[in-house]
Order: structure tokens, then sequence, then C-alpha cells
């Protein structure tokens, strides 16, 4: 496969942009190459992929939203939506120790918050799954 | 709303990337400090961001306090720096010193005017040297000679000072000219420019606001209602991060 095989969207997470910048902070210093950094962030996007998965046990909390659809956008295999009026519910599981998550248990912590706008940025996970 | 998960995920993730890319440091010829550095940056940043409480926040601080030490270790650098400046100057004092010879035989005391000057020339050093070498050839006499040597010294200064400003200065407005040259130049980019920022500026009022980082399975529409089947995700929600495994959404357009 020779595009990248995971996807680089994580990057604009906050632990990559943090990730980005600390590169940036070594490149200006001249400390490292811009090559290498480009391979740092590569690693990167291979090991938050294969976290996020449910087989490590990290994420597994579920989620859920609400609200008015504002903006849709379908593009190269990407959805990208922005919906207003918000109610997310999130249900962590990890509080509790039910396995599975399919369906949250008692003992799960569920919050909710509501927000003015929230966009979404979404990669189609069979390619994830395709590696 | 509990995001403990991000908090974990985030440091293993650093773990593992730090360990991930030991081999891709060693490929480049990087040394392990810099790697090292690169994580302390790295939870630095994430700390600053305060999406979550890590389990380094309190050892954050001893590298925060130790990182200022390094910086403050640069400033007393610095005025390494100006010892050095000070070190050529002492190499005038030499040149002076000759001077002084010279103006003991003619009984004056210029050599301390250009001492002071030298102390003034810590700042800029070349110029000065060169104005030395061309105008130093006064001769004055007078009795009261601290009380003259403290006048040259102020106007020296000040002098020396505007001198300074105006060099500055003048470099300044030249550089103004060429970045006001670069400008025209660029005014039909900066156009395009301010273009692009303003769609970067949407996207960073995203992020600075709420946005979700995923994948999709499934999303379906029925009429004006979606649904949309999400996993493995991270959201930035009022400045807190959270992840996901799964995620669903029902929305009306």
């Amino acid at each position: 496969m020779s595009a990248p095989a995971y996807y680089e969207l994580y990057r604009r997470s906050t632990i990559g942009a943090t990730l980005t910048d600390a590169l940036d902070t070594l490149i200006s210093d001249e400390k490292i190459q811009p090559q290498l950094a480009m391979r740092i962030l590569a690693n990167f996007d291979r090991i938050i992929s294969e976290n996020l998965k449910l087989e490590n046990n990290i994420a597994k909390s579920r989620l859920t939203f609400k609200g008015v659809l504002s903006t849709y956008n379908f593009c190269d295999d990407v959805w990208t939506f922005i919906i207003k009026n918000v109610l997310i519910k999130m249900s962590d599981v990890s509080a509790g120790s039910t396995e599975g998550g399919s369906s949250s248990s008692n003992s799960s912590v569920d919050s909710e918050i509501t927000v003015d706008k929230f966009k979404i940025v979404a990669c189609n996970s069979r390619r994830a799954g395709d590696i | 709303m509990s995001n403990n998960e991000a908090s974990k995920l985030y440091e293993t993730i650093i773990e593992d990337v730090i360990n991930d890319s030991r081999q891709d440091f060693e490929d480049s010829g990087i040394d392990e400090s810099t790697l090292q550095d690169l994580r302390r940056i790295w939870c630095e940043k994430l700390s600053q961001s305060s999406v979550a409480k890590f389990s380094w926040d309190e050892e954050d601080q001893d590298v925060a306090d130790s990182s200022l030490n390094q910086q403050e270790l640069p400033s007393s650098s610095a005025s390494n720096g100006n010892n050095g400046l000070e070190l050529p100057t002492s190499q005038n004092g030499d040149v002076l010193s000759y001077n002084t010879v010279t103006s003991n035989s003619i009984g004056i005391e210029i050599p301390e005017i250009t001492k002071k000057d030298e102390s003034d020339d810590t700042g800029l050093m070349l110029p000065k040297i060169n104005q030395a070498d061309g105008t130093f050839e006064f001769t004055f006499t007078t009795e009261n000679g601290a009380q003259f040597m403290n006048a040259l010294q102020k106007k020296n200064e000040k002098r020396k000072r505007k001198k300074l400003v105006q060099a500055d200065g003048a470099y300044g407005e030249d550089d103004d000219d060429d970045d006001d040259i670069f400008n025209d130049s660029d005014d039909i980019n900066s156009d395009l420019d301010d273009d692009l920022e303003s769609e970067k500026s949407d996207d960073e009022d995203d992020q600075v606001g709420q946005i979700m980082l995923c994948l999709y399975d499934k999303v379906q529409r029925i009429k004006n209602k979606w649904k949309s089947n999400l996993k493995e995700g991270i959201a930035n929600i009022d400045g807190k991060d959270y992840v996901f495994h799964k995620a669903t959404g029902e929305s009306e357009w």
C-alpha cells in the first residue's frame, strides 16, 4: 500500500497538534530534520489508530449525540458534519467494570453536555481495516 | 464527564510514540536526549492545553522549573556573551593603553574617553571601533579632567545611544522599506492568503470549539433525518478531550 496506511486525521486532535508543535520546536532549533518529524508523525498515526481500537481496552466509552444538522459534506470518503444545538451524552464504561460496551452498564458514569456547535470529521472505518 | 480514558490514552500514545521513534532517531543520527526533549516538550504542551489531567503534571512542574532554569541559563549565557563583548573591549583597552602612553606624553586624558566609549561599545562593537580608528585624534587640555570626563561620558553615552537608536532605526527603516516592497509584491498573494486564513480561522474556531475526529461505520439518511454510527474517536468538548469506542448520532437537517 503506497498511500499511508493510517489516517492522518488524528493529527488534528490535541495530542496530535501538541506533538506537531513539539516537533516544530525541535526543527526550528535545528535539533532534528523535517524528514524525521514526518516519520514520527507517521508513527503517531499508526499508534493512535491502534490504541483507539477496542481490543486495546483503553477507549471503551460510548458517546451519543442529538442535534440539528447544519452542514453535511462527503468528499474523498470523508464525512464532515456541523451540528448545532447538540446534546452529547457520554457513558464512561471504564468507570464500571462491564466489558464489551455494547450497552452502558449501571455502574457506568453518564454525563451530558449541550454545545451550540459541534463539528465531526469522520473517515471510512473500512479502509482502516484494510491495512 | 470523566475523561480519564483520554488521559490514559494520551499517556499510552506518548510512551509508544517515543519508544517506537527511538529507532528512527538512531537512524537519523539523533541522540537520545533529543528524543527526551521531544517527550518533554510534548508533555508540556499537552499540559498547557489542559484538555485532561496527566500523571506527569506534578513531574512536569519540575520539568517546567528546570526548563525555567534553562531559560535563565541562556540569559546568563547572554550576560556571558556580554562578557565576551567586554573581552574585545579589553583588547581595545590595550590599544587604549597605548593611546594613554601617547596621551600621557601629550598630557591628555582622551584614552579614558575612549574607554568609556568602549564601555558603551558593548552593544555595537565593530562600527565604533572603526570610528575610534578614525576619530580619536582629538587633543584636549583641561584642569578638571574628571568633570570633563563625566560630561563627555554622558554626552557620548547620549550620542551613542542616539546613534544606536538611529542606527537601529535606519536599519529598521531599510527593513521596513524592504518589507513594504515585499508587501507590495505580496499584495496579490496576501489576498489569497487572506482567503486561506479566513478558512483556517473557521477551522480553528471549530477546533477551539467542539470537534470530533473519528471513523464512520455507517451514515444513513431518511428524508431529513440523519443517523451515523461512528467509532474510535477523539472529541474535544468544552476544552476537554474525550475518547470513545463507539458513537451514535441523530440529527435533523
